[in-house]
């Protein structure tokens, strides 16, 4: 196990690299750079944006800039911001947290929902719970996540004032977290009902029927284990899908995170902090996908890794 | 491996995932929302994150200098009927040339760090402008190129200029012109920027990073300018500003109590706010290029006078402000601001709504419809326009594109943002790029219609010819105000009967807080607002 999850983290190290030269690329061929972002606030005379684009390098060849940032990279600088010069490590640092927070969270309102919902559609297939229950997923699949956002916020927050928007803490987590829970959970539940059924029809359930046991035992301490592996794929792959809801959340909700972060950057085309905070959510990916890889052995005893 | 064993793995895999759930949720235990109202703290719903807390080290946008101005102090402030108070400096003097200005620095002033302002560390500010090459983008790089020199009598710091600057008691009361402690910048480089020091009536306390800027007051704040209605210290015991990007999200704290005040109230909640009983509602015009889009001179067809003359003819101004703006602007004819004492009023009839006349000019320069598709044509090529948006900021063009399709055009809209927007425009690739600036005095109209920005620099029209060039470095410079008038009108005039842009509307923004908040106040810019003196009314 330990030398197949060595092996899977080295091979890491050419993805990581590869999405670092190619969102390089994609910040830097898009129109507009950083001088042209400052631009839009404050008026620079040609010789100043010309002096600016030096400072920071743009005026280098593409080829040149790229160098310099795998270099830099190489030695664990992340460069700095643009704007204001921040160390776009301090930044992350200072707004991952909070993002893991928010994800957590929302794959916490996902599980809590989701399991449950596909587990009774499964267990009631072809009755009115199994169909109400798709029937919200769907919805929750088909809601875009910063409308139901909004909308909660208008509901919760302004009429009844029961939640608050923004802040710290439990209860502004609350909104955003089930705002960027739904859609997994949704997904979940039906990925949940799908596999359930599938191994209910297994060989060894029906020999565990055929032995007397009831039904709560062959399902929680039979088929449900088996049940959970591809639920814990989809689950790593979704991840990733989570961390760009984030992104969204954090932007309706004013929270602090590596969406907000990412969203300015992009904007005002502070390469350093997009081409950062990509590299970290790569790596925050490529790390939940190895955990959940490392959770199948853990799960399934007949998986085994050389 | 054992039933029992296997069983008791199953319910730990289950109640390991049970558990991984409701445990997340209770991640962040404890914390009350996060912007609970007290009697003395005001919480500001900004919309973007400032980039650097320190005018010296770069303030590069009005969300930096909304902040700032609380932190820092400029030698002087401007008001919303235009009069001069004195702020650092308590009195001024220039030559008859306004090449030399002499500032008298007021006494008794500290830095939040206990350093002492003195009259030698506001040359040595001036000085740092001219000489320092890292603060590029900050309103004091403005003064890098034209600063000759700077000396200091006693309590008088005197500030030479390679040319006249007449409009330089304007320009210094921007927030971007906040006076720093030249040696602690020194000491600490960019740094300063994440823990400003300034002379305000509000203290630096926390910055969370994509979330709010904390200020305490000052309680050495003794000094306050005029303006300010008050002398000091503040009555605020603390100001929040957080960043709040989405539009609605940012009304929905002012709603539910979460904020007090927010700036950039959306026109379509305006009549809303304003009929509720917890708010009040000001409506600020500012000063500058009001919005507006430019006229491509220089490419295929607006390089006729004739097509750009129809376009003006064709957009119905009334009719957008009435329709996209809900009547809470007015038009504007020109490219100055109507609260400039430069303005020229008789631009207002130069080019009422006029479709049939649009209609008449494009066919008498040999535009027409062969085809009968709605569009057209001469000599083979379509009568085609882009309108270059900056998302979010010129809402107004998809109304222009449908007048100008009514009369013939092939209009089309290019969505852009931000970078993507200045470099658009700045491309010359397009017809009629929208655009609108803000600033308190016409000399800064030079940058909006200089050739020097061609290119560069956002100025759209790529006039060719030298006139106006020249007519903007004369007026600039002019000191007399009869004359400086004149030649304000002149311009106007210049790019109005060469119809080098399409006016639409006056900038206006509105601002909303809680009814009990008073006693803050609003500068000559109508954006800047300044809290010395505000409070909660019991």
């Amino acid at each position: 196990m330990i030398g197949y999850l060595g092996r899977r983290l080295l091979l890491t190290v050419p993805v990581l690299l590869g999405i670092a030269i190619v969102v390089f690329f994609v910040i830097a061929l898009i129109p507009g750079d950083a001088v042209s972002a400052m631009m839009t606030q404050v008026k620079l005379a040609p010789d100043q944006m010309a002096l600016l684009r030096r400072q920071l390098g743009l005026d280098d060849p593409l080829f040149v800039r790229l160098g310099n940032y795998l270099a830099g990279l190489l030695k664990g600088d992340l460069g700095v911001s643009f704007f204001g010069y921040h160390p776009v490590l301090r930044l992350i640092r200072e707004n991952f947290p909070a993002t893991l927070e928010l994800t957590v969270a929302a794959m916490g309102v996902a599980v809590i929902l989701g399991l449950p919902l596909g587990m009774i559609a499964a267990l009631r297939h072809n009755t009115w719970l199994d169909l109400s229950g798709m029937t919200v997923a769907l919805i929750g699949i088909s809601i875009p996540g910063f409308w139901l956002g909004l909308m909660m916020i208008q509901f919760f927050s302004v009429q009844f004032g029961w939640l608050p928007i923004t802040g710290h803490g439990l209860r502004p987590l609350i909104m955003p977290a089930i705002a960027l829970g739904v859609a997994e959970s949704a997904v979940l539940a039906r990925l949940t009902r799908a596999s359930l059924l599938e191994v209910l029809r297994e060989d060894f359930v029906r020999t565990a029927k055929a032995k007397g046991l009831g039904m709560r035992p062959v399902v929680l301490r039979h088929a449900f284990r088996a049940a959970l592996i591809p639920v814990l794929t989809m689950f790593g792959m979704q991840f990733g899908t989570l961390i760009g809801g984030a992104v969204v959340i954090e932007n309706v909700f004013a929270r602090q995170g590596l969406g907000t972060l990412v969203t300015k950057a992009v904007i005002n085309r502070d390469a350093p902090v997009v081409q950062g905070v990509v590299l970290v959510a790569a790596v925050l990916y490529v790390l939940v996908n190895l955990t959940v890889d490392a959770l199948y052995a853990f799960i399934d005893p007949r998986i085994r890794y050389e | 491996m054992s039933q029992s064993r296997q069983h008791s793995r199953s319910f730990r895999i289950v109640r390991l995932l049970t558990l991984v759930g409701l445990l997340t949720l209770g991640l962040a235990v404890g914390g009350a929302a996060f912007a609970q109202a007290s009697a003395n703290r005001l919480v500001f719903a900004g919309n973007q994150e400032p980039s650097s807390l320190d005018p010296t080290l770069g303030s590069r946008n009005v969300n930096e200098r909304e902040v700032t101005a609380q932190i820092f102090e400029t030698l002087v402030y401007l008001a919303q009927d235009y009069t001069i108070y004195p702020g650092l400096a308590t009195a001024w003097s220039a030559n008859d040339e306004k090449t030399e200005w002499t500032f008298t620095i007021r006494s008794g002033v500290t830095f939040h760090n206990g350093d002492a302002l003195t009259a030698q560390g506001v040359a040595d500010q001036f000085d740092f402008a001219r000489t320092n090459t890292e603060l590029l983008g900050g309103s004091w790089s403005q003064l890098s190129e034209p600063l000759a020199g700077v000396s200091v009598d006693g309590n008088d710091v005197t500030v030479t200029f390679k040319a006249p600057r007449p409009d330089l008691l304007i320009e210094l009361a921007d927030p971007g012109f906040g006076v720093s402690d030249i040696a602690y910048i020194t000491e600490v480089g960019q740094e300063g920027g994440y823990n400003p020091i300034g002379t305000g009536p509000f203290m630096f306390k926390e910055w969370v990073s994509g979330s709010h800027i904390t200020l305490v007051r000052n309680p050495n704040w003794t000094w306050g300018s005029p303006m300010f209605g008050t002398s000091g210290p503040a009555l605020l015991d603390e100001l929040v500003f957080q960043f709040i990007p989405e539009a609605q999200t940012r009304l929905a704290t002012l709603e539910a109590g979460e904020t007090q005040f927010l700036d950039m109230l959306p026109f379509a909640d305006i009549a809303r706010i304003r009929d509720s009983e917890a708010f009040a509602v000001s409506g600020f015009q500012l000063p500058g290029m009001p919005q507006m889009n430019y006229l491509n001179t220089n490419m295929s067809p607006t390089n006729e006078l004739a097509v750009r003359q129809a376009i003006n003819y064709a957009v119905d101004k009334q009719g957008i402000v009435d329709t996209v703006y809900f009547g809470m602007t007015v038009p504007a004819y020109g490219p100055l601001s109507n609260n400039f004492p430069e303005y020229d009023p008789s631009l207002e009839t130069m080019y009422p709504y006029d479709p049939e006349k649009a209609e008449q000019l494009l066919t008498d320069a040999g535009w027409v419809d062969t085809n009968n598709d709605g569009v057209r044509e001469k000599d083979g090529v379509t009568l085609k326009v882009v309108l270059v948006e900056n998302k979010s900021w010129n809402d107004w063009v998809y109304l222009m594109q449908a007048y100008l399709q009514d009369v013939g055009f092939d209009a089309s809209v290019l969505t852009t943002q931000g970078p993507s927007n200045t470099a658009a425009v700045a491309s010359g690739q397009y017809a009629a790029p929208a655009m609108g600036d803000v600033f308190a005095t016409a000399t800064l109209m030079t940058r909006d219609w200089s050739s020097e920005g061609y290119g560069t620099f956002p100025s759209g029209h790529f006039w060719q010819g030298p006139e106006l060039d020249e007519m903007l470095a004369a007026a600039g410079v002019e000191t007399d105000d009869a004359a400086r008038t004149a030649k304000y009108h002149e311009i106007q005039h210049f790019i109005m009967d060469n119809a080098m842009m399409v006016p639409i509307f006056e900038l206006y923004f509105y601002a909303a807080h809680d009814k009990n908040l008073t006693g803050f106040v609003v500068d000559g810019t109508g954006y800047y607002k300044y809290f010395a003196g505000a409070s909660f009314a019991d």
